[in-house]
């Protein structure tokens, strides 16, 4: 399959210790990956357990050299501030994709070669706490960027 | 005496409290020794004075098995290890430390191993119950002595061929004719890697049966517990590393890395390792890990789990934690430049 034109979504991190969402997680994906799919062809990656979004394909539990080839052939991504725009800086840091910040600094978690949206600093996570558990931080809907605004911001990427 | 026939040698100091679990472990073995041979450096009590020896002594001869207490050199247990390749009868010689206690089938599976003539030593696990070890410390080349556990430090299944021996193991006597290294201090710190890589480099195999397990209990006290000169130590491992020297060998130089956080987090520390290979040319990178996999593309890394790569590091995990350094500098700057801080490239 050509994968020339395909975005990479992952928009949930990892769950807490307790079993938990992690506030990072994206609160409007369906919504997103809804408006996303008019124009593209998405693919959802992640890990079996998450939320199923409807995109074009979902792929959970790929191999690492199953994610890196899929990766290489996708034209980009959007994900949160997860594992995944560490892994494209690492394997790919010529590829700009999207990153959805709302509590965790882009200036010390994103790379400069990704757009990174956040809101607000305003919703970010004081000083030092930016390097606490995610244990008992509440997802706050309104620290995120809206879908529209996603989808926008993608569109000026690509 | 019929060839397989062992003498059993036991160098002791002051660990009367638990010599005796030694000495019945010995008289528990479904294949009894011929003899036990106990070489005393301290006080040289009269053992069968002990109710608890006088019974020990007894089990000993009901098994057939004869046994002398002597006096040692008191010059360390060195002296008394090389004596016992003189004064035993026989063409095996099994070495015990007086704070290790056999499992009752050690000796009957160690002596399996016997029947190839190029065998010079074996030996079983040797366990301490209180700190297990996990394989994946150990290793069985004398080029990691400096970082990594002897082969024995851990259980196993099947038989490994080592290039040294450790504590506790049975000898072939023709295979010792070099002797022990005597110009060691009186504790003998590396004294079984010396003597038994001598036998390797004279084309004498060293097994290790990774079933057969000895448990090291540590006595705190006694042996060598009772010399308290920490120049004794590092004397004795400048006179490895002069060894070493002579024998050509370089021994591997390892770096530690340790990530017990997320997925993403574990190629942050991926990416530099470059800068790190760069810094440091000649070291190998030991990493300790959650997510192995994540290594998986690099080449000269070996991956462990963190805990394996704390018991050789011996450091508190803090001491790698980005998270725990960025929260106490409130840090500002990237994610990379904080492991960049804690591997020492900024």
């Amino acid at each position: 399959m050509d994968y020339s034109n395909s975005i990479i979504l992952s928009l949930f991190a990892r769950v807490t210790p307790e079993g938990k969402p992690c506030a990072k997680n994206y609160p409007f994906a369906e919504e997103l990956v809804r408006e996303l799919n008019k124009k593209y062809h998405t693919i959802q990656i992640g890990v079996k357990g998450e939320p199923i979004l409807n995109a074009a394909e979902t792929k959970f539990d790929l191999s690492l050299p199953e994610l890196i080839e899929l990766s290489r052939a996708a034209r980009t991504f959007v994900a949160v501030d997860n594992f995944y725009p560490h892994f494209m800086n690492h394997y790919f840091p010529e590829k700009r994709g999207l990153v959805l910040f709302s509590q965790s600094d882009p200036k010390i978690f994103g790379y400069k070669q990704n757009v990174n949206l956040l809101k607000d600093r305003r919703f970010l996570r004081v000083g030092e706490e930016q390097f606490s558990f995610w244990t008992g931080t509440i997802c706050r809907a309104n620290a995120h960027v809206s879908y529209k605004k996603v989808a926008e911001e993608l569109e000026r990427i690509l | 005496m019929t060839p397989k026939d062992v003498t059993v040698e036991i160098s002791t100091k002051n660990r009367y409290d638990i010599l005796h679990l030694c000495l019945m472990s010995i008289a528990n073995q479904t294949v009894s020794p011929k003899e036990v041979l106990i070489y005393d450096d301290g006080e040289c009590k009269d053992l069968r004075e002990e109710y608890i020896y006088k019974n020990v002594f007894h089990c000993l001869e009901n098994k057939g098995i004869n046994w002398k207490v002597l006096e040692g050199a008191k010059k360390g247990q060195i002296w008394n290890h090389q004596a016992a390749l003189t004064d035993s009868q026989t063409e095996w010689l099994y070495r015990i430390d007086d704070d290790n206690i056999l499992e009752a089938n050690v000796l009957e599976k160690l002596l399996k191993h016997t029947d190839d003539p190029k065998v010079g030593a074996v030996g079983g696990s040797v366990i301490h119950p209180d700190c297990l070890f996990n394989e994946e410390v150990t290793s069985t080349t004398i080029r990691d002595v400096h970082f990594k556990y002897a082969a024995q430090f851990a259980p196993f299944k099947g038989t490994k061929e080592v290039e040294h021996m450790y504590s506790t193991f049975l000898i072939r006597k023709s295979a010792a004719k070099h002797g022990y290294p005597l110009y060691l201090s009186k504790i003998a710190h590396h004294e079984e890697t010396i003597f038994t890589h001598e036998m390797f480099r004279a084309g004498w195999k060293l097994i290790v049966d990774g079933e057969a397990i000895t448990y090291h209990f540590r006595a705190p006290s006694g042996g060598i517990r009772s010399e308290s000169d920490l120049a004794l130590w590092d004397s004795d491992e400048n006179k490895l590393k002069e060894k070493l020297k002579e024998w050509g060998i370089n021994t591997n130089d390892y770096f530690f890395m340790l990530n017990m956080h997320g997925l993403g987090d574990h190629y942050v520390m991926k990416g530099i390792l470059p800068e790190l290979r760069q810094k440091y040319p000649n070291k190998r990178f030991l990493i300790g890990a959650t997510y192995p996999a994540v290594f998986f593309d690099e080449q000269d890394v070996e991956v462990m789990t963190p805990m394996s790569l704390l018991q050789l590091s011996r450091k508190p995990p803090l001491d790698y934690d980005v998270y725990e350094l960025g929260y106490k500098l409130a840090w500002e700057g990237k994610i990379e430049d904080l492991f960049r801080k804690i591997y020492g490239l900024l």
